[in-house]
């Protein structure tokens, strides 16, 4: 039997199977402690996990940046007042 | 007397300030949500337009204190997929189950990345804004969708379940296919 499964705690395999999940904050509880309790004594698989994360975060604010057409939020408040007045 | 009588507002615009008010803060990540959908931003500004004027109609039905974001973004969301989508040749998408998870994190430390320091980062700073809404917008839709949901957004996979009107399931399937996808091809412009 494995170290990992003599302490109950997820394999690399099992792990890695829940990256996206327990980044996401979509995992149960019990799945996050024990993502949490392997990433402590794993140092492959933590550097692998925040990588990923930093991607997300990374990734996230260079598409956030898009500028917004000057004059979209007049039009759609005056498609709004043509609307109303309908 | 109503407070929009006490204001000498009429009804109509007591609703519309309402409506604007709950717009204006997130009126850049509909857009931006617009633009990664139709990847034009004549066919982006025309379909906010058209998606705002549809919810305002239906603002009555919008549950006061819940998630005007997701409300909005579930209009806007149906109004592309039945209205907006362009009939376009899609990628090829046979081969993602052969693409290895977490491709850029072997990618990069194929390439020795590693070794200069922060191999995250370093791979951000050849990714500019223009290359990761390039990488997002070569997805194919039902994947650009939910990666646009997810990364623009910031959307649970709840929230995404229920704007793109499927179980959370297949929400969870088509992120992580869009994922893959998504990590070749911001390998590729990031080497390009």
């Amino acid at each position: 039997m494995s170290l990992y499964k003599l302490l109950n705690i997820y394999t690399c395999k099992e792990a890695l199977a829940r990256l996206d999940d327990y980044l996401d904050r979509e995992l149960s509880p019990e799945e996050t402690k024990k993502v949490a309790q392997h990433l402590k004594i794993c140092h492959a698989c933590t550097d692998r996990f925040k990588f990923e994360a930093e991607l997300i975060q990374g990734l996230r604010a260079k598409v956030q940046r898009i500028d917004l057409p000057p004059d979209l939020m007049e039009n759609v408040s005056q498609a709004l007042q043509n609307a109303g007045e309908d | 007397m109503e407070f929009w009588e006490k204001d000498g507002m009429n009804e109509t615009s007591a609703r519309q300030k309402e409506f604007e008010a709950l717009l204006r803060p997130i009126m850049k990540t509909v857009y931006s949500a617009a633009l990664h959908y139709t990847r034009n931003p004549e066919d982006a500004s025309d379909l906010v337009q058209e998606a705002t004027l549809q919810a305002f109609r239906a603002f009555d039905s919008f549950q006061r204190g819940t998630n005007f974001r997701a409300w909005l973004l579930r209009i806007l969301t149906n109004l592309f997929l039945n209205k907006y989508r362009k009939q376009q040749r899609e990628p090829d998408t046979a081969n993602i189950e052969d693409l290895p998870e977490s491709y850029l994190y072997h990618q990069a430390h194929r390439a020795g990345l590693h070794q200069g320091g922060d191999p995250a980062e370093i791979v951000l700073e050849k990714l500019d804004t223009e290359k990761v809404t390039a990488a997002i917008d070569a997805l194919p839709e039902e994947f650009r969708i939910v990666a646009t949901l997810y990364f623009v957004e910031e959307f649970s996979y709840q929230d995404i379940a229920e704007i793109v009107d499927c179980p959370v399931g297949t929400v969870r399937s088509r992120l992580h296919r869009s994922r893959k996808l998504l990590q070749k091809a911001l390998w590729e412009q990031a080497m390009g």
